[in-house]
């Protein structure tokens, strides 16, 4: 089977691969056709994502850096023209939007009480109804992800079985333990799809950010007007006016998985106001994921850093740690939240991400005492361990001890305490919006459609508020399924086999 | 040209007997500070000890939980720093080092814990826990001496390479000379000499040498781990294996793999074997053994087991809290032992023999607490062997203990905090547990026949307690009972020819000695 593995057949990577090139090859090639399909998304992301326009400001303003201006705007020209190179899961490739043919009606029937109609439609994919070429582009669109996740797993597969030196190292025994962790995978996919919708926003949505949510006044709609039986167009925004959801009856609703009298699919209904929800939530997802994951970093490396510090030096340093921590627990951390944003609310750094950066921020610097409470106590318990006085005793680094012989034991904990954090984060971030303070209207956030529908929750318009917030329950719960998932397969003590571990994990979380 | 070359190792081949590796003196480990935040005495974990361990020994320390015995060898790997005294190892002092000359020094100095379940972390795979001292030494480093060439005019070059001033042949790992380029590689080098280029070029009076060593670091490392494992008696495979797939002794020689990475002169093994079922501790004393030879290596073993230590120790010190007893050639000491404490150590080893008849000599109550040692003798607050003023020395045992027991509890009681509530039910007169002193006197000498003289003493000490001054009747029984033992803090004597030392007033010549003392005893 496989051979033993001896000093001698460590040469460098390079050369094991130029001995045998061909798995690599075909790995190499399929990276190819994926970034052939996306090869203008991946340069418009690249110039879209990180807001440029402010970093160049802030960068060139500086006086030897401003020597480097005409290099920068070069780079932003090529980017932008390589930008418009057309990829196959852009919205020009497969549009949802068009009417409805006049006369076009080739199929109606009544199954099950159930009126289905077929109509033939213009300026759609293929013809094809505007939901059904909308979910086209969806699965099409999840499919390459996913697609692209399979080549990097096939990508590790190839080097483990033919170009690592050794034929087992640690890390295969952690992917192997999560190989068979079905929990910690159902939170590994939902997280991936989650992930997925953030980047992928723009194509997700039936419509256009721009053009439904921020100027609906500037855009105009075709549709087929059912009393004239004519191809009319209107504004975006008179649209949205009348496919407005407020709780159901005259006011009106549009729910999930229906069309509006404007020939427009809204696959999860639309909002108050008329706009459409999926575009609302793809988007915000990018803005939660942001927000979330930007803070949760933060307060977990500092909570993180603290904890072995203060673990490992004990005494002053810990004392100092728990009075830091206290003094800031102190104070309501909503009050100085909208205290600082209402400070910082004219400066550059509140125009990032229209506020999404200084939420992260702040939200991220008030976190970690909290996360340092809950990691302490583990990490004082295993800085007792005999193993971290061996350390010292052939003269460890104290920074490479906590790292190698102290997180390992704490990571755990850490995982799972800011999985569950990370919900806290979005809502906080919904109540700051609610009020003003958080992101700015009409900018699309997942808290700001809870707080839009909230009044709406008892009616048919129950979708507004109940659709989100579903979403961030199956995203932190995913998280928390991640964390227990890495929890488990970085313990090579933990017995995957039996799921009685799994389950009370889960359960008492 | 090499037998020129070899000519001059045996002026610096040194004789490896008797020649003092560790040199112990004055040394002392306190925690906690005098009078600190929160009042009180520090612990004297280890108080005044003085000792030597020669090159190529393994020195026993033996005594009971809580005597200081591991926090000594502790501080002998620098995980403690000492209060006060001095390490001297091989005539540098060590308490005094730190960071980079600190750092350098643990190579040498390298100890084996006492539980192999927690000494490893269980995160890491064998091979990492053995490699990981290597890597933090960034070993290997070879040292390049020059021969027949000023030392400040010459330049080694090369990766893995340090140039050491004297070209000794059993410390450097490669000798070289201008001319005959490789006269020497150390025999445990972790390489061989066809993996080396060396290139020896002589320029304008200087001399470079150019080490290239054909392997990486890590190669050198894991083969390195690969034959530490074979020779503590483990398999290569189990390189990537987790400790807790292991047996206790199995983990523990992983513990004594990684204690010899580094090519140590000096372990400190702390109860290396008390945490293994029997079977097992033999094989690993032998393995312990077998290493010691191979490697020259200097022991420092710790221990409560006595029969363990007879079989493994060259010398044993006696250690009862913080003080070293007796300290001597192991079988001497365990055919005729010297101080009265390891009278009473050794009378515990249980006997395989049922028939044989055994005078156990057991010690009443627990060592006082290391933070308010008794002034005297460390042991006289429990010795059996006590010196008795001349008075009193021939009334009855059962008395003597009695008269022990009580100064005992008037010291425990005096010492002994009180609570706010004791305080307020003392001041209004209730009983509280320092008020029954008369049922304390009743139930100690009640059932005794007491000799007059001793039943005023003892009655004039229970009226000063029952008046409230606890150290006043300690005082006053500290006068009439009291000897050198308590006063005095006793001398190391000679107690063999070999140089075996006690610390104990008897051996003085005035006095019976503990040995003649116990056989009178048994009488």
């Amino acid at each position: 089977m496989s051979e033993r593995t001896s000093i001698e057949d460590d040469a460098p990577l390079l050369d094991r691969i130029r001995n045998n090139p061909e798995p690599a090859l075909r790995w190499l090639a399929v990276l190819g056709v994926l970034v052939a399909l996306q090869v203008g998304a991946l340069f418009g992301a690249m110039m879209e994502l990180p807001p440029w326009q402010t970093i160049a400001d802030r960068l060139f303003g500086l006086p030897l850096l401003a020597l480097f201006e005409p290099v920068g705007s070069v780079l932003a020209s090529v980017g932008d023209r390589l930008a418009e190179i057309p990829t196959l899961l852009s919205r020009d490739v497969i549009p949802n939007r068009g009417h409805r043919v006049p006369g076009g009606q080739q199929f109606a029937a009544d199954i099950a009480g159930f009126t289905v109609e077929f109509w033939r439609w213009e300026g759609t994919f293929l013809g094809l109804p505007a939901a059904i070429a909308w979910a086209i582009r969806v699965t099409l669109i999840y499919l390459y992800a996913f697609a692209c996740l399979a080549w990097f797993w096939k990508g590790y597969l190839v080097f483990r079985n033919h170009y690592r030196y050794a034929d087992w190292t640690p890390a295969d025994d952690m992917i192997d333990r999560m190989r068979t962790h079905r929990w910690g995978q159902f939170g590994f996919v939902v997280i991936a799809m989650f992930f997925m919708m953030a980047m992928f926003a723009p194509a997700l949505g039936p419509t256009v950010v721009e053009e439904n949510i921020q100027e609906p006044y500037s855009y105009e709609t075709k549709y087929l007007d059912q009393e004239s039986g004519e191809v009319r167009s209107t504004l975006v925004g008179n649209a949205n006016l009348g496919s407005r959801s407020r709780g159901g009856g005259s006011n009106g609703n549009h729910g999930i998985g229906t069309y509006d009298d404007y020939d427009r699919f809204h696959p999860f209904g639309t909002l108050p106001n008329g706009k459409d929800l999926f575009t609302f939530l793809a988007a915000g997802s990018r803005v939660s994921l942001f927000i979330g994951l930007l803070a949760l970093g933060i307060s977990s490396v500092i909570a993180f850093s603290l904890a072995m510090v203060s673990a490992y030096y004990k005494g002053a340093v810990d004392l100092g740690a728990v009075i830091l921590s206290d003094s800031i627990q102190a104070m309501p951390r909503l009050l100085v939240l909208i205290g600082a944003v209402v400070i910082l609310r004219g400066t550059w750094i509140a125009d990032i991400y229209n506020g999404g950066l200084l939420l992260a921020l702040l939200l991220g610097s008030w976190g970690w005492p909290a996360m340092w409470r809950a990691i302490r106590g583990p990490s004082l318990q295993v800085v007792q361990e005999e193993w971290v006085d061996a350390a010292k005793s052939y003269g460890q680094t104290p920074r490479r001890i906590m790292r190698k012989h102290m997180a390992p034991y704490v990571v755990g904990y850490m995982l799972i305490y800011g999985s569950m954090t990370l919900g806290g984060i979005i809502i906080s971030v919904s109540g700051l919006s609610f009020l003003g303070l958080g992101i700015t209207p009409p900018t699309p956030e997942w808290g700001r459609a809870i707080d839009l529908g909230q009044s709406y929750i008892a009616t048919d318009s129950w979708h507004i508020s109940i659709v989100p917030g579903l979403l961030i329950v199956i995203v932190v719960t995913a998280f928390n399924a991640l964390g227990d998932g890495i929890r488990d397969a970085i313990d090579p003590q933990s017995d995957t086999g039996s799921g009685g571990e799994a389950a009370a994990a889960g359960g008492g979380a | 040209m090499s037998k020129q070359a070899y000519g001059d190792q045996e002026t610096t081949v040194q004789d490896s007997k008797q020649d003092t590796l560790v040199d112990v003196n004055g040394l002392k480990t306190y925690y906690g500070k005098e009078g600190g935040l929160l009042g009180g005495n520090p612990v004297k974990a280890v108080d005044d000890v003085s000792f030597t361990i020669e090159r190529g020994e393994t020195l026993g320390l033996v005594g009971e939980s809580g005597c200081g015995k591991t926090t000594l060898g502790r501080t002998l790997v620098q995980l403690e720093s000492a209060t006060a005294g001095e390490v001297a190892y091989a005539g540098t002092d060590i308490t005094t080092l730190d960071g980079k000359e600190l750092k350098q020094w643990r190579r040498n100095v390298q100890m084996v814990f006492q539980d192999p379940d927690s000494s490893l972390n269980n995160r890491m795979t064998v091979g990492e826990i053995v490699r990981e001292p290597l890597e933090v030494h960034n070993w290997p480093t070879f040292e390049v001496g020059v021969q027949n060439a000023d030392a400040s005019e010459v330049t080694v070059n090369g990766e893995m390479a340090r140039h050491v001033a004297e070209a000794k042949y059993e410390d450097s790992d490669i000798v070289v000379t201008p001319e005959a380029e490789l006269v020497h590689l150390r025999e445990s080098a972790p390489i061989d000499s066809s993996e080396l280029t060396i290139n020896v070029t002589e320029s304008g009076g200087g001399v470079t040498v150019d080490v290239t060593v054909h392997k990486s670091r890590n190669q050198i490392r894991r083969r390195r781990v690969r034959e530490l494992l074979e020779t503590v008696g483990l398999q290569e495979e189990h390189y990537y294996r987790y400790p807790h797939q292991f047996s206790g002794g199995q983990k523990q020689r992983v513990g004594i793999a990684r204690a010899l990475s580094l090519e140590p002169d000096f372990v400190v093994l702390d109860e290396p074997v008390s945490a293994l079922d029997a079977s097992v501790q033999a094989k690993i004393l032998n393995l312990l053994e077998d290493l010691q030879d191979k490697f020259g290596l200097t022991y420092l073993f710790i221990a409560h087991d006595l029969s363990v230590v007879r079989h493994i120790c060259d010398r044993v010190a006696v250690m009862y809290l913080g003080n070293i007893m007796e300290l001597g050639e192991t079988e001497e000491m365990f055919e005729s032992p010297g101080n009265p404490y390891t009278h009473s150590l050794l009378s515990a080893i249980p006997e395989p023999d049922p028939t044989l008849e055994k005078d156990r000599i057991t010690l009443r109550g627990t060592p006082p607490s290391p933070r308010d040692p008794p002034s005297g003798c460390p042991f006289s607050t429990r010795c059996p062997m006590k010196i008795r003023p001349e008075e009193f020395r021939d009334i009855d045992m059962e008395v003597w203990t009695a008269i022990e027991v009580f100064r005992e509890v008037l010291r425990e009681r005096s010492r002994a905090e009180r609570t706010t509530v004791e305080r307020v039910k003392e001041f209004l007169a209730f009983d509280t547990r320092f008020a029954s002193i008369d049922e304390i006197v009743e139930e100690l000498f009640g059932d005794l026949d007491v000799p007059p003289e001793v039943q005023t003493h003892v009655s004039e000490a229970a009226s000063m307690v029952a008046d409230g001054d606890e150290e006043a009747a300690g005082e006053y029984l500290n006068e009439q009972f009291g000897s050198e033992c308590d006063a005095e803090y006793p001398e190391a004597h000679e107690v063999s020819e070999s140089g075996r030392e006690s610390r104990c007033h008897r051996h003085k010549n005035e006095y019976v000695s503990p040995g003649e003392y116990r056989t009178e005893m048994q009488q």
